[in-house]
């Protein structure tokens, strides 16, 4: 085992692996922070510089590419407020309002600690743990699946800010435009009008940047031109790190978040996405220290946010290597790369390449220490950009913006509805309905119906069939009393609109 | 008008260069109508590794996914049929001619270049599942109506067609449970959330061969060579080798010496070493693949006529 261990740290140090490892996560860093440039697009463009490779180098690569884009979603987000992934939304919300505090740099540690935390927890459960992990994610059927959406959902009271009413309204337009597209179970087209480009459904990241970004840069436009209210003076790494009393504080969330984000990621039918949005809203319902501060700039949300969707890396990576079956689409070209090299990730990969397979475990967990420095050297760099007038930074997201609209599917349509939903976005904004419900709307209605559907169609229409096992009962409920509960609490002081 | 005269222009500036200088003079594009890292995008990927070296100006591949595959073949058949646009064809856009979602028709709008694989697919269950056979399969669902659950990716596409077809073949009548992906089906195969599915054997045969899942047939002419013990349809008296297809083809009216380059160009592109390194190691040489511009035609047409009978059976289409 050891002897494993220390046979793959000498490969993976090799010079030609070392560089691999900084190349691939400083593309990850880039293709995550641009909204057009998914990570699961950055790892297939790496993925025909591959072929010819040494398959170590080509995974350390790989792997680099996976997390650093991951991680990098989050860096536009706190800075301009753009999703560079759609798992990294609840970074928008509560990051990016800590930035226009004049608390950028702050947010950016916080950020960056606690996504190599969870990066690193992840990975480590994943080596201990593979078995008992694969095990429980194979456990997730639709019913199970579907329980996971409700609870999911249930959180939207902790999301609503003020007002209840207006929370599970934007909910349920976030649920509604779940269902524009091909119905996934009879192959209905809905609300397409007729339309190639709606046929799939509307794509989370163009109303995503549409509804956060862009709306709030017509806000922003408003205003009489000024500097940015982010821009700060960096003092130095040592003036800047967040203290650890910090982190003793939110003890609970800096568990909790990363072992829904292992568990979540390791589900084939959900991923990064999805498990950000339930660890952000767990964090949202459960908050014992200033709830009031959800949605506008409450650290402990992007604790949350940023432990689990970098801990859903390793779960992922799990349920890849120990079944072959990849959690979420970036694992899908992970397993790709598998194929262009002539082996197979599974049950038998650890007696057939045990050299890969601990390689690749080595490999994550020096990407993640990589990353801590690569992002950690820079962010002095990047808190420069916000010292940029406000007229020139906002041109230049919207750009951003519609560059990363238009090359999602190469399409102009894209780049339409973008702009459609930040007129929504805008009024919303304006009539004080909160956006992060509408947005957990989309992402989990989807899930929510079609294993709603597939659970009924495999009990045979009973609905008795979603609460036979134990887990979706154990969601179930949870979801009901995080429902129910608020409505009997209290009320601990005025709650600002 | 300004747009009709610089339409024009494009077109007469375009033409030039038609009449004097050799094909290509710029890059190819392939487009694959699927999202990058599937099984379309992958095989594309591996061939365009073999038709590099051959062209000046390279090859670029282009993921198009969305509309079920209909979208990239829009796109393909609303560029200039001159030989720089070639779209990645699969069974979805044979299925798409009975039912077309948009303008674009398969079999109107494109001129196939030839088709480069025939996929194999298997009957799964799961490892641990309570059937060893196939006839015990087919007894129980014969006696039980509906109780076989199988899972496919797309309701009203190949994925459906081919579950039911089989299974009606054999005079069973399963309920078919549509999912996202086949990562999802697979993980709910070994859970044991549902009996089974009809899949391409490349994207199990891992799984099968750690005794995680089960293949009970492959469905072909005959023994896959990859599980030499396991029945192929046709020696079970089942007439049925159906396959998932993938051919290249061109928007019609592409002038016919660039349609015997690009074919010139796909088949020394199969040859070499890094294509056929792929399609052995997933097993995708099994079935000879490769049929010239007519034969592939001719194949398509057959096809669509197999899935416009089920599809009517399946009620999609009247």
């Amino acid at each position: 085992m050891t002897v494993h261990y220390l046979n793959a740290l000498a490969t993976i140090l090799a010079p030609e692996n070392l560089i691999a490892m900084v190349l691939g996560s400083l593309w990850g860093l880039l293709a995550g922070a641009l909204p057009g440039i998914s990570t699961s697009m950055g790892v297939v463009l790496l993925l025909s510089f591959t072929y010819t490779m040494p398959p170590m180098t080509a995974f350390v690569l790989l792997v680099g590419a996976y997390l650093g884009g991951i991680t990098g979603g989050s860096i536009t987000s706190i800075l301009f407020g753009i999703p560079g992934e759609p798992s990294s939304v609840p970074t928008v919300i509560e990051g990016h309002s800590l930035a226009k505090q004049g608390k950028a740099s702050y947010a950016m540690w916080v950020y960056l600690l606690c996504s190599i935390f969870g990066g690193l927890f992840s990975t480590l459960v994943m080596i201990l743990a593979t078995p008992l992990i694969a095990d429980f994610a194979l456990r997730f059927g639709p019913a199970e699946y579907f329980a996971l959406t409700v609870l999911g959902l249930s959180v939207v009271s902790g999301l609503s800010g003020g007002s209840l009413v207006k929370g599970f309204l934007s909910c349920f337009f976030g649920l509604f435009l779940a269902t524009v597209g091909t119905d996934g179970i009879t192959g209905e087209e809905r609300f397409t009008f007729g339309t190639v480009t709606l046929l799939g459904g509307f794509n989370f990241v163009v109303v995503m940047v549409g509804l956060l970004a862009v709306s709030e840069i017509f806000l922003e436009a408003e205003e009489p031109f000024q500097e940015y209210k982010g821009a700060v003076e960096y003092k130095g790494l040592l003036g800047e790190l967040p203290p650890f009393s910090l982190f003793k504080r939110y003890w609970i969330t800096m568990i909790r978040s990363p072992i829904i984000g292992t568990i979540v990621g390791a589900l084939p039918g959900a991923g990064a996405t999805i498990a950000s949005f339930l660890a952000y809203g767990e964090a949202a319902r459960t908050a014992r220290h200033e709830p009031e501060k959800f949605g506008r700039g409450a650290v402990e949300g992007l604790m949350a946010a940023e432990c689990a969707n970098n801990a859903s890396t390793g779960g992922s990576m799990t349920i890849l290597l120990s079944l072959g079956i990849p959690g979420s689409n970036t694992t899908a070209m992970l397993l790709a790369a598998f194929m262009i090299h002539g082996m197979q990730p599974g049950p038998l990969l650890l007696s057939t390449r045990p050299d890969i397979l601990y390689g690749i475990f080595v490999a994550m967990i020096l990407t993640n220490l990589l990353l801590l420095v690569l992002v950690g050297m820079s962010i002095r760099l990047f808190l420069q950009l916000n010292k940029l007038p406000y007229s020139i930074f906002s041109a230049t997201i919207l750009i951003l913006c519609v560059v990363g609209a238009y090359g999602l599917n190469n399409s102009m349509d894209d780049v339409l509805l973008m702009f459609a939903f930040s007129i929504i976005g805008y009024f919303m904004r304006k009539f004080q309905v909160p956006v992060a419900p509408c947005i957990l709307g989309l992402v989990l209605g989807d899930l929510a119906e079609l294993s709603l559907r597939r659970a009924l169609l495999l009990s045979g229409g009973s609905i008795l069939g979603l609460v036979s096992s134990p887990i979706s009962a154990i969601l179930l409920a949870g979801a009901t009393i995080s429902v129910v509960y608020p409505l009997f609490k209290k009320p601990k002081g005025i709650r600002g609109v | 008008m300004r747009r009709k005269v610089t339409l024009g222009m494009i077109f007469v500036l375009g033409l030039a260069p038609l009449a004097f200088a050799d094909f290509p003079e710029r890059a190819i594009e392939i487009v694959v109508p699927f999202g990058a890292g599937g099984g379309s995008d992958t095989a594309a990927r591996a061939l365009v590794e073999g038709l590099k070296p051959q062209l000046k100006h390279g090859v670029v591949v282009t993921n198009m996914p969305g509309g079920g595959a209909t979208k990239g073949m829009l796109h393909v058949a609303q560029q200039p049929a001159d030989g720089y646009t070639v779209l990645a064809v699969t069974t979805s856009h044979l299925i798409d001619a009975v039912k077309p979602k948009t303008r674009a028709n398969i079999l109107t709008d494109f001129d196939p270049l030839c088709r480069i694989q025939l996929d194999t697919s298997s009957v799964t269950v799961s490892g641990t599942s309570q059937f060893k056979t196939l006839s015990d399969l087919i007894e129980f669902g014969r006696k039980n109506p509906k109780a076989l659950k199988f899972a496919g990716t797309s309701p009203g596409g190949w994925s459906e067609i081919q579950t039911v077809a089989f299974f009606k073949k054999v005079g069973v009548d399963v309920t078919f449970v549509p999912f996202d992906s086949g990562a999802e089906i697979k993980a709910a195969i070994i859970g044991g959330h549902i009996t089974g599915a009809v899949e391409e054997l490349a994207e199990t045969l891992p799984l099968i061969q750690a005794g995680k899942l089960k293949s009970l047939c492959v469905i072909m002419e005959k023994r896959h060579p990859a599980l030499p013990d396991v029945p192929c349809s046709q020696e079970l008296g089942i007439d049925y080798t159906h396959g998932l297809m993938r051919a290249w083809a061109v928007k019609k009216g592409t002038p016919q010496e660039r349609q015997k380059f690009l074919l010139e160009l796909i088949r020394k592109g199969m040859e070499h070493p890094t294509y056929q390194k792929f399609v052995k190691e997933n097993h995708l040489d099994v079935r000879p693949g490769f049929l010239g511009p007519e034969e592939t035609r001719k194949y398509w047409e057959e096809q669509v006529e197999f899935f416009r009978t089920v599809l009517k059976e399946l009620g999609y289409v009247n």
